[in-house]
């Protein structure tokens, strides 16, 4: 077994929903219920589901910007409790992340050299060369010395995300979350900015936690993908086996709405979801999948499925693969 | 800059009154408190542009040495309350919880009061003086501006870029100091101008009521209230510094929409970015 940069054990997160006059909790939205997850140093794992699904909510708890209300989180062996009592750069110094929207992520009046520069002062790694350092990172995303001086608003949204990934670099991190990193760019321009994330990957060994919904891009891009439903992880396999193999109900609809560019096998009629993704902590006993799973039987609507190993590194939390 | 040309006659305007203020020793042809009481009232004339008043001195010398005072307590209320307001807002909307509830419990307590007659109040138990007129005036002035900046600051903290900072390990004053508090300025300097405008007014009301300046002090509100005595006799005694304080606040109202039209994004004239 590898070593785990990040785990997740049983983490949970709810919100409450206040209402009425004296603020009191009306009910609880379980956004994400019981997530178990070990992220291996130096891999790049793909958490692939729809929106709504406790992805975005997921990688803001790792990165802190949420508390969770259950389980508990360790970055490189440290457990987050013990985080809290060092220094938040320390924290910081390890885990960095890219985030959905490049045209909001970056400071509006905040120019490229203190976008980055910032970083260095904050991590006490700003010794004299700070612009040399800039530069040379700007030149490792593929801007260039010249666009130290601008702002944000003179690049495009592909330049910009450039721009936040040279951010969360620069400090050289161990763990990179990206969170729908191109999901808000132009088709063309998501290709490039995968391929960046790759080259950085492996120039700098890090490790990799990719959020998408774009199950195509992840495929070949993620050593293993984690698929999420309604905040519950419901299948882990690599990446290059999930088409042919994944195996979950829901992770199977979701194959069969990709489109098939050959008019001929479009012939073969496959099976799509029904109904609608459940609302965000709408509480589903049993599977949280199985009001909408083709093949559901007895035990689905009250014994919720744990994930289990079903072949060597393929989990799977279905009670069609479940043993007893 | 402006689209319209109002905000540059308001600043035409300001800039007049606050050379006139400045210079008001070198510019002023009398001693504004020069009493010539065979002189009293008289009208316009040659030697006296805008007449004299009760005392027989110079209105003009008088209105010159006022805009020191009418401009002076503008700005430093607005100052004051401004950077007090900025500050308590940004805290109570980045910290939000029992600080946020406990702050704006405040503020709604605050906004309660009719503005001018708690400044009278405090006027009264303090005793009239310029010091205590501008004391009277920030108790209740940075309110509104902390409410403002909390709204503003609600909105931004929750954009990405906040985000961002708060995962680069930056300290929350850093946060609020670089990444909110520049993101959250446009509207305050908006408020700020409007602000000048209404302590402007409130200054002249209390002194019109006899609750600024000490007796005396050429105060545009003050020799207001003195004219009122004789406003069918000499109604040039009343006019010009009611003109003044008209003019000067209007001025400030006008930078202030343009400023609005220009910075507020939901505006949507000004330049984003």
């Amino acid at each position: 077994m590898r070593e785990s940069i990040l785990q997740l054990r049983g983490v949970g997160k709810s919100f409450a929903e206040r209402g009425g006059v004296l603020r009191r909790e009306q009910r609880r939205l379980q956004v994400l219920d019981g997530v178990d997850l070990a992220i291996h140093s130096g891999e790049v794992f793909g958490l692939a589901g729809e929106s709504g699904c406790g992805k975005t909510t997921l990688a803001r708890v790792v990165m802190r910007l949420l508390a969770p209300t259950a389980g508990d989180l360790r970055l490189a062996g440290i457990d987050y409790g013990e985080w809290a009592r060092r220094p938040r750069r320390a924290f910081y110094r390890q885990v960095q992340m890219v985030f959905q929207d490049p045209y909001a992520s970056l400071n509006p009046r905040l120019r490229v050299h203190r976008i980055l520069g910032e970083m260095l002062t904050i991590h006490g790694l700003a010794n004299g060369d700070r612009r040399r350092r800039c530069t040379r990172m700007l030149e490792q995303v593929g801007l260039t010395a010249d666009d130290l001086d601008k702002f944000p608003h003179e690049f495009s949204g592909g330049q910009r995300q450039r721009i936040a990934i040279a951010r969360a670099l620069i400090i050289r991190p161990r763990l990179l979350v990206a969170d729908e990193p191109v999901s808000a760019l132009d088709l063309a321009v998501q290709q490039r900015i995968v391929d960046l994330l790759g080259t950085m990957q492996r120039k700098l060994a890090l490790t990799l936690l990719f959020i998408s919904h774009d199950l195509h891009l992840m495929t070949e891009f993620c050593d293993r993908i984690g698929v999420m439903y309604a905040g519950r992880l419901v299948e882990i396999l690599p990446g290059r086996r999930l088409i042919e193999g994944g195996r979950h109900p829901y992770v199977q609809g979701l194959l069969n709405s990709i489109p098939i560019a050959d008019p001929r096998q479009r012939a073969a009629k496959r099976p799509l979801l029904e109904g609608e993704v459940p609302a965000p902590g709408a509480h589903i006993p049993g599977c949280a999948f199985h009001p909408r799973c083709p093949q559901r039987f007895a035990p689905c609507d009250h014994l919720r499925p744990e994930l289990i190993e079903a072949a060597p590194g393929h989990w799977i939390a279905c009670h069609l693969f479940s043993a007893t | 800059m402006f689209r319209s040309i109002w905000p540059y006659i308001g600043a035409g305007i300001i800039l007049l009154f606050a050379i006139g203020a400045i210079l008001a020793p070198w510019l002023s042809p009398y001693d504004p408190y020069e009493i010539h009481l065979s002189e009293q009232l008289a009208g316009p004339s040659r030697a006296h542009p805008l007449g004299q008043d009760a005392n027989g001195s110079d209105i003009l010398s008088r209105l010159l040495y006022g805009a020191r005072i009418s401009l002076a307590v503008g700005l430093s209320v607005v100052a004051l309350t401004a950077v007090v307001g900025v500050l308590l807002g940004l805290v109570s909307g980045y910290y939000g919880g029992w600080i946020d509830t406990l702050l704006m419990r405040l503020v709604d307590i605050l906004l309660a009061f009719p503005g001018l007659l708690l400044a009278i109040a405090l006027v009264a138990v303090l005793g009239p003086s310029m010091r205590n007129v501008v004391i009277a005036l920030a108790v209740l002035g940075w309110v509104s501006f902390a409410r403002l900046v909390r709204g503003q600051v609600l909105s931004v903290r929750e954009r990405e870029f906040v985000l961002a900072a708060r995962t680069s390990g930056q300290s929350d004053l850093r946060i609020m100091v670089v990444h909110i508090l520049p993101n959250v300025l446009s509207p305050v300097i908006v408020q700020a101008t409007f602000g000048i405008a209404g302590v402007i007014i409130s200054e002249s009301s209390l002194s019109f009521l006899g609750l600024g300046a000490p007796p005396g002090t050429p105060s545009w509100g003050a020799m207001l209230s003195q004219g009122k005595q004789v406003l069918l006799d000499a109604p040039h005694v009343s006019i010009f510094p009611g003109l003044a304080i008209m003019l000067v606040v209007l001025a400030f109202n006008f930078v202030g929409d343009g400023l609005r039209d220009r910075l507020d994004p939901r505006g949507g004239s000004g330049r984003r970015g």
